[in-house]
């Protein structure tokens, strides 16, 4: 029997059917070209490369629900419900195609009756369990537990609302129907069920009729109402998260978009890095819709847990918010106001100045965010232009870039200049000269050879690759900064600037190999020299002593006594995806005494110092990044903690002291440890 | 030198009616100077009631004391001190000239010398007279201080501004006997270019950087601004004043008028407290003058303890403050 | 309003002394390896003082330095900032320490500029510290000089000239064209934007020589020289530093006795 063949009000069912779906058909196709448009007002950007792989990703990701489930290991338990709403919608969503749009629209009732539509039932009946149960959970959590990373909203409510009406409805139509037809089964086990239930208690055929019927048409309004809802709340992650993760950046986390520097003077003039949407990318706008508020980013960002300004859920809300809101404008044909437009900005509009600089680019938020949506680049892109074209910057940054201008070294004074070089000598160590035959260098990078706690790091890391026999050499006087601190700062014309000088510098010295000491520099040569034309190896010193102990070049004879931990720097882990190369190194330390933190590997915490954050003050807040990391190392028990990044050691020992934990817990970088793991030659 | 110029002039200052300290250590070098050149010394004073101060500055070694009552004179005008000084240098054609490494003096003489077109060295810390060649011996800090340049002038007149507390006044001799000589030139007021229409004092409090007997510096181990408060504590325990590194004013600290060194202020205190600091010779060159350098820098290898009389190597922050405590029981005995 | 601003290329003032080498018998200073040169202290500042009056006002500034190639750095930096022209003095013939020397070299490449209204110069140089140039240059080209200013402002009659002495400020007024020496108390440089960067690494940087000036070659002879430098010494600094062992709270006691005992 199909209701459609019914005529209401002298109206055919079909009528009203295709009338109704043609209007939410409408309203929903035309919510998506707009926001189609809308991501068009974004830059240009190649990311249809190697799409074969980037489907299989999505798809994999998608129907696993690995995304969401990842953080349940952390104690989230919210990404199973997430898992089951989403494995149940899908079955609902499947059979409203088929037994709805199918079966009734196109009048196909071969798809009904059977066994066929039994197993159907009988799937939905469980899914909407779940369903349901998840709707319950979900309400409970956010309007009773209310934890952190979720907020009150009208949206969220509704959507729940609609789900579970959908659910209640579907089973008063599937148990009214059974009814009806007076069959008696166990299967579909809920809605038979209730059919046998309602019969039971003799339920008359005209009621069981008329709530079939209108349950029926509720239940197809509610689902068009849906459709087009959908694309006007946060619920559009539903359909723009499958591609966000099939455009994610494919081979790192975390990239960063240069500044042009072919621009003629015109293009400069209007504007550099981002100011307002029309300076993004597409990609950076599809991120925004495809954000579903879950906080994840919220709840880890080191700068938000110590009270800073910015939350990166809050930032791509309001970059959300100040896209539809101006994108309309943007799209008019009215001349003038496209102008109008052009001086709306995110900077001090949805988006304060203080956000802005509060990103340590440590990248956690891209980590645990589940659509895969880049925080960072757009966070750097508005300090481009805040930096480039609107000279204005925290006092030290300022100070910093002055520095790495005027002595190519973001270290200012005297202090730095005394050492630059200097410790060569102590490490009993000659500069590397034009024509000596050796391909490898260690580039030391500023901090390990201008701060002194760094330079004794350095020196131990120099001795320790001497016993491995390994023949390299260092710039010494000559070696000038990566540029790390200005890209991050977004002074990203100085940093292409010394990308091309020290390709130069490089070249003349005709290195084929390059060791790095700091995961910044490592990251910067490794990632980001290859577009300014310097593609040599670039091995990060963990991974370079992770090779010698497992080709037993390098081995340990003296236990270190204390209980350690590693501290994961950002820039190795999380950027570069090198975290099992310390481990095993420190494991081959005998009878070593280990103990994990509870962030580490992919999703360490930031140390406080990364994105040009050693020369920020730390202000506002709570607390210290680098306290809230001492705190974590605390846990653990260890006395020791052990990095391999100047900035985390220094942040670390900074963090140490103040906490008043000297002479409990020390902070060592990883060949400090080694060397002292290691019989005297 | 085979010229007519003879005799060293002092360019003397004055201020609320008395001959300012620098004017009588110009005095008393350049009593030494003439005396080795066997010439004469005058000094120069311009301004209201200098006249009657002719008499104590032959008593502190001036031969002839040249003044100008001249009301015009009583404030530092460039235009016309200039003018002053030209006219009358080309009327007696002294060969030496001394000033202070004053406002006045930083001002006036590299004008003078633009003028008349002699040699001049400024911030000179020690003259002498090549008795054989009849010639000035100047030597100054160069490079902030990194090295000392001799200079000699092969133009007369031969210049030199030399910095305050660098040499002692003579004692006063009531004996020694002199010339007041007034000077006549009626001055043309059409001569001032830049007029002076607004003067701003810095209310400082306590104990101005210049003169203060103790200073207490800070540098970029000192960390932030409220970090200073600490030291202004000391400082104003010790009856002196609070300075600071470029650093320290770059970053904001400190206002930039604290700033010590090559380009900024110099001082010669009794006692110089480097606290944090490292002592580059761009600073060290601003306090090389003190008498006792007290250092305390965690870095044991820091310049400052080159320069320093007494030194110790740990952090600041715990030193200070047990520091200010005992200076209190100890001061309130 | 022409603004035409000296800049000098010095040795960077920053570098410890244990990088501070001297040749004695040139009387001349050695480089230290590795450590760029850097614009000069206070003609950065005269610089900054300059392009703020750029920001208020419509001028054109222009950067002269006298050096060797490499100074054409510090014109770079000067473009970066915000000059809009820069020309680099260099010329054997021009190699000399002398105050009158230098100021005549300038006072020839601005007569071929031509006409300004105002003339920045740092009050002094970080490296050989004449501080005299300046006031030399303005007697050179007869127009009034006022020194040490902090800030500058254009009011009905000329310039308003902040001047920084010692316990305070003095307020000038004076007419233009004239030159102004900078103080330190300009405040911070600017730090060059991104358009202003690129565009000074593409300009291409006129370098003149005594010829280009019509300089008389004679009076850069030497035996011209007003000063001359007979001497060039690193003073010997044997430390004599106490230094007090013992815990920081001792460490206080013994500093209290001590300057207690002096005061």
């Amino acid at each position: 029997m199909s209701l459609l063949n019914i005529s209401y009000l002298g109206i055919s069912g079909y009528v009203i059917f295709w009338g109704m779906f043609v209007i939410a058909l409408f309203l929903f196709s035309r919510r998506i070209y707009f926001l189609y448009k809308v991501i068009r007002l974004g830059k240009g950007e190649d990311r249809f490369d190697r799409i074969g792989e980037r489907i299989k990703y999505t798809l994999s990701t998608m129907f696993s629900q690995r995304c969401t489930l990842k953080s349940i290991k952390k104690g989230d338990l919210a990404g199973i419900g997430h898992a089951l709403l989403f494995w149940g919608f899908s079955c609902f969503f499947i059979s409203y195609i088929i037994l709805i749009g199918f079966a009734e629209g196109f009048g196909m009732q071969f798809l009904r009756g059977g066994t066929f539509e039994r197993a159907v039932f009988t799937v939905l009946d469980i899914a909407g369990l779940f369903v349901i149960f998840c709707i319950l959970w979900a309400a409970v959590r956010r309007y009773l537990i209310k934890p952190d990373r979720l907020e009150m909203s009208f949206e969220a409510g509704f959507i729940m609302s609609m789900v579970l009406s959908l659910m209640v409805l579907y089973y008063a139509i599937e148990s009214c129907r059974f009814a009806l037809m007076g069959e008696s089964s166990r299967w579909p086990p809920i809605s038979m069920a209730i059919a046998t239930y309602l019969l039971e208690k003799n339920v008359g055929q005209a009621t069981l009729w008329g709530v079939f019927v209108w349950s029926w048409w509720l239940h197809y309004i509610f689902i068009l109402v849906f459709m087009v809802y959908i694309p006007y709340s946060k619920h559009l992650h539903i359909l723009v998260s499958p591609f966000n993760l099939m455009f994610k950046p494919m081979d790192r986390k975390v990239l960063i978009e240069p500044v042009s520097s072919d621009m003629s003077e015109e293009e400069m003039v209007k504007g550099l890095g981002i100011s307002g949407i029309q300076d993004l990318k597409w990609k950076d706008i599809l991120d925004v819709f495809a954000c579903a508020k879950c906080g994840r980013c919220h709840i880890n960002c080191p700068a938000q847990l110590s009270g800073k300004i910015l939350s990166p859920r809050e930032f791509i809300k309001g970059i959300k918010e100040h896209t539809l809101e101006v994108a309309p404008l943007l799209l008019g044909q009215n001349g003038d106001k496209q102008k109008e437009e052009r001086g709306k900005t995110f900077i001090d509009g949805k988006v304060k100045e203080e956000e802005i600089w509060a990103c340590t680019t440590c990248g956690l938020c891209q980590e645990v965010c589940p659509v895969e949506i880049e925080h960072v680049r757009k966070l750097i892109g508005l300090r481009q232009n805040l930096v480039l074209e609107k000279n204005t910057m925290p006092e030290g940054i300022q100070n910093m870039l002055r520095n790495m201008q005027m002595r190519g070294n973001p270290w200012a004074g005297a202090q730095s200049l005394r050492l630059k070089g200097d410790w060569i000598n102590e490490a009993g160590m000659e500069p590397l000269k034009e024509g000596d035959g050796i391909s490898t260098l260690l580039w030391v990078g500023c901090t390990g050879s201008l701060i002194d706690r760094n330079v004794k790091a350095t020196i131990s890391l120099a001795e320790l690759l001497k016993r491995a026999g390994i023949k390299f050499g260092v710039l010494g006087e000559g070696e000038p900064c990566c540029g790390d601190p200005a890209r991050r700062a977004g002074y990203d014309f100085q940093f292409q600037i010394l990308a091309e000088e020290n390709r130069e510098i490089l070249r003349s010295y005709n290195i084929k190999e390059i060791i790095t000491s700091c995961p910044h520099c490592y990251n910067t040569l490794k990632n980001e020299y290859p577009l300014y034309g310097l593609d040599l190896k670039i091995i990060h010193y963990t991974e370079l002593l992770c090779d010698l102990v497992k080709r037993d070049k390098l081995s340990f004879s003296k236990t270190t006594g204390s209980l350690l931990t590693y501290h994961d720097p950002c820039y190795l882990s999380r950027y570069n995806g090198i975290y099992q190369e310390p481990r095993t190194v420190i494991g081959r330390i005998p009878d070593v005494r280990y103990k994990e933190m509870e962030r580490s590997c992919k999703e360490t915490f930031c140390c406080g110092g990364g994105g040009a954050h050693m020369w920020i003050e730390e202000k506002r807040g709570t607390t210290r990044i680098n306290h809230l990391r001492i705190e974590e190392v605390t846990k653990t028990g260890a006395n020791a903690v052990i990095t391999s990044c100047p900035y985390c050691l220094q942040m670390l020992e900074e963090g140490i002291e103040s906490k008043g934990l000297k002479g409990v817990l020390e902070a060592k970088e990883l060949s400090e440890v080694l060397l002292a793991a290691m019989e005297k030659t | 030198m085979e010229n007519n110029h003879r005799n060293v002039l002092v360019f003397g200052e004055v201020l609320m009616g008395k001959i300012v300290p620098i004017t009588l250590e110009l005095l008393a070098i350049g009593r030494r100077l003439a005396d080795d050149l066997g010439e004469e010394l005058y000094l120069m004073l311009l301004g209201e009631g200098t006249g009657r101060l002719g008499e104590e500055a032959i008593t502190f070694g001036a031969d002839q004391v040249y003044f100008s009552e001249e009301k015009l004179l009583n404030q530092y005008n460039s235009d016309l001190y200039t003018h002053v000084a030209d006219s009358f240098c080309r009327r007696v054609l002294p060969s030496v000239i001394l000033f202070g490494h004053t406002d006045i003096g930083c001002d006036l003489a590299p004008r003078l010398n633009g003028r008349i077109g002699g040699g001049l060295s400024i911030d000179c810390m020690d003259l002498s007279i090549d008795k054989e060649k009849k010639h000035l011996i100047m030597r100054r800090p160069v490079f902030g201080g990194n090295a000392i340049a001799t200079v000699i002038s092969n133009r007369v007149p031969q210049m030199a501004t030399i910095r305050p507390k660098t040499f002692q006044p003579l004692e006063k001799n009531l004996s020694r006997q002199g010339d007041v000589i007034p000077l006549e030139e009626k001055i043309d007021p059409s001569l001032i270019k830049a007029r002076v229409v607004n003067y701003i004092k810095e209310e400082v409090e306590g104990v101005k950087l210049e003169e203060a007997e103790v200073v207490v510096s800070g540098g970029r181990g000192i960390e932030d601004k409220k970090n200073f408060t600490l030291l202004k504590e000391l400082a104003d325990l010790l009856g002196g004043a609070i300075g600071a590194t470029r650093v320290a004013c770059d970053e904001g600290w400190v206002p930039a008028h604290l700033q010590i060194g090559q380009s900024g202020k110099v001082v010669s205190p009794k006692i110089y407290i480097a606290i944090g600091l490292s002592g580059a010779m761009a600073h060290i060159s601003g306090c090389l003058g003190s008498k006792y350098i007290v250092a305390i820098n965690k870095d044991s290898e820091a310049n400052i303890f080159n320069v320093a009389h007494l030194g110790f190597v740990g952090d600041w922050k715990e030193v200070l403050p047990p520091l200010i405590e005992r200076l209190r029981e100890l001061k309130g005995k | 309003m022409n603004i035409i601003v000296c800049v000098k290329q010095v040795q960077d003032p920053e570098i410890p002394p244990s990088k501070f080498k001297i040749d004695p018998e040139t009387k001349q200073v050695i480089p230290p390896a590795g450590v760029p040169p850097v614009i000069s202290v206070y003609d950065e500042r005269a610089l900054e003082a300059a392009c703020r009056l750029k920001d208020k006002y419509k001028a054109k500034i222009v950067a002269i330095t006298i050096g060797t190639d490499k100074a054409s750095e510090v014109i770079r930096h000067a473009i970066s900032m915000g000059a809009d022209d820069g020309y680099l003095l260099c010329d054997p013939a021009f190699e000399s320490k002398d105050s009158f020397k230098t100021a005549y070299i300038l006072s020839k490449a601005i007569e071929k500029i031509g006409a300004f209204d105002l003339v920045l110069c740092g009050r002094q140089a970080a490296d050989w510290g004449a501080g005299q140039v300046g006031s030399i240059l303005g007697e050179m080209l007869t127009v009034p000089v006022v020194s040490f200013a902090c800030d500058i402002d254009v009011v009905d009659t000329g310039l308003r000239v902040k001047r920084v002495v010692s316990d305070g400020y003095e307020i000038l007024e004076v007419p233009m064209p004239c030159l102004i020496t900078v103080s330190s108390e300009v405040g911070l440089p600017r730090l060059p934007s991104g358009m202003r960067i690129m565009l000074a690494r593409k300009k291409p940087i006129p370098v003149w020589k005594a010829t280009d000036i019509n300089i008389e070659h004679s009076l850069l002879e030497k035996g011209h020289e007003h000063t001359e430098i007979i001497g060039l010494v690193v003073p010997e600094r044997k430390s004599e530093c106490e230094i007090i062992k013992g815990t920081p709270k001792e460490a206080a006691y013994e500093i209290a006795e001590r300057l207690v005992s002096m005061l």
